[in-house]
């Protein structure tokens, strides 16, 4: 397959993510090989690199782009097929906020680097509630993304 | 962490090695930018008389609950404006060489003539990994750039194998590695042409915690220069550093050395061993 890239332009900046397409037909792989957790993720955090110093005023810093880096990496590695969309914070630290709220399920985590994640989750359905530091081992932050995938699912087909 | 059985390493006096690499990954260092790569270049002096530029190579972190290979994820490059590039300061006779950028340091050596020896582990690749590691971040403390703080460590071993003992040809892959089963070689049904392989596997802490993971991969290879048949056999250790210090870092890399060094016996056959002089049984 040709290799292409797309680039989005902001201001005096490029953003760009390689993307293994074809050059002259739609992608063998089809949907999942790019779900639209990533392709939307990608958008919004391609507009959130371009905060600048102090942009909610009391003195926030711009996103890390590293750290936006690993917190895609991360993801990409332990989401599940059908991932819902997370909304996606920036923070006032220079970092990213993943969150989910969707079945009866809140789930937040935030990149700090790329061994550690801040995660908290709690499903009013089960009664579970904890919050978790995550180095190097993502099985139960990767098992809850994929509760919260089957939960949404389900009521989408329920409904 | 015990050795995974507690008998002697295997121990090769030829072993078909071409190229030992130790590498650990850090936290960024954002200071160390050109001005002070010329720095360290000068505290090299003679020891590394050569550099060359070459792109970064991108983290590589082991993680457990990961449901994709890399291989089956799209490809993301986050572009900065000024990447800053892995640099290569080699002796000079270029066998051995430090690669280092901004997260990552790694010391190679590489046989380069058939007559280059491996210099061994214990009596060379550890002691100058360490020694030079050790130079590094007194380089960093010196100048204000900044701590080394690890997050993961790797040890490879490339193997370049040559025919010998009934291997000639690519489909000879049975007659090499003994995970390949050589009666399924020799079915007439199925004339190999030549195969690959990789296997992954965990490697545990005593108490059953993750720690990282050791990969093996066959790759059929040609000999640039002769078009020899060989096969390219990669065994690599990843993982998390035991102490996010020097101490910690030599821990996994021993281990990992360890771990392959048994793997590399265990998955080839004792035909083979006996070319590349084994010593102990």
């Amino acid at each position: 397959m040709a290799d292409t890239s797309a680039i989005a332009s902001m201001e005096d900046r490029e953003y760009r993510y390689r993307l293994p397409v074809s050059s002259d037909k739609e992608s063998t792989f089809g949907d999942p090989y790019f779900p639209a957790w990533w392709t939307q993720s990608l958008q919004r955090i391609g507009l959130l690199l371009d905060l600048e110093e102090n942009w909610d005023s009391y003195g926030a810093r711009p996103i890390d782009r590293r750290v936006a880096y690993n917190a895609v990496q991360i993801l990409q590695e332990i989401a599940p097929a059908g991932l819902p969309v997370p909304a996606i914070v920036p923070t006032a630290n220079g970092r990213l906020q993943f969150e989910w709220h969707a079945g009866g399920i809140d789930l937040e985590f935030e990149v700090l680097s790329a061994v550690r994640i801040l995660a908290s989750y709690e499903d009013a359905e089960q009664g579970v509630e904890w919050e978790k530091e995550f180095d190097y081992d993502l099985k139960d932050l990767g098992e809850v993304l994929r509760i919260l995938t089957h939960r949404v699912h389900g009521a989408v087909q329920a409904a | 962490m015990t050795p995974p059985t507690g008998t002697p390493l295997p121990d090769f006096a030829q072993p078909p090695l071409s190229e030992v690499a130790i590498s650990v990954q850090f936290e960024p260092l954002p200071r160390l930018v050109v001005p002070e790569i010329g720095l360290l270049w000068q505290h090299y002096g003679g020891k590394y008389p050569h550099v060359q530029q070459h792109p970064p190579v991108d983290p590589a972190i082991e993680r457990l609950g990961v449901r994709r290979p890399r291989s089956r994820r799209p490809n993301i490059e986050l572009v900065v404006e000024t990447p800053f590039p892995r640099i290569w300061f080699l002796t000079d006779d270029e066998k051995e060489l430090l690669q280092i950028q901004q997260d990552r340091f790694i010391r190679n050596w590489r046989k380069l003539s058939a007559s280059d020896a491996y210099p061994r582990y214990d009596d060379h690749i550890r002691r100058a990994f360490v020694a030079d590691l050790r130079d590094f971040q007194d380089f960093l403390d010196t100048n204000g750039i900044g701590r080394l703080t690890p997050n993961q460590c790797e040890i490879t071993y490339v193997n370049y194998i040559e025919p010998a003992n009934g291997f000639q040809t690519h489909a000879h892959i049975g007659k090499v590695f003994s995970i390949w089963q050589q009666d399924f070689a020799d079915d007439s049904r199925y004339e190999v042409e030549n195969a690959t392989f990789s296997v992954r596997y965990l490697i545990r802490s005593d108490s059953g915690d993750f720690v990282g993971r050791v990969h093996a991969s066959v790759q059929p290879v040609y000999r640039g220069t002769d078009d020899q048949t060989a096969f390219q056999l990669n065994l690599v250790a990843r993982g998390k550093p035991f102490s996010p210090d020097l101490d910690g870092i030599m821990q996994f890399v021993d281990e990992g050395r360890e771990r392959i060094v048994r793997l590399f016996a265990d998955i080839t056959r004792p035909e083979m061993h006996r070319t590349w002089g084994r010593k102990n049984q």
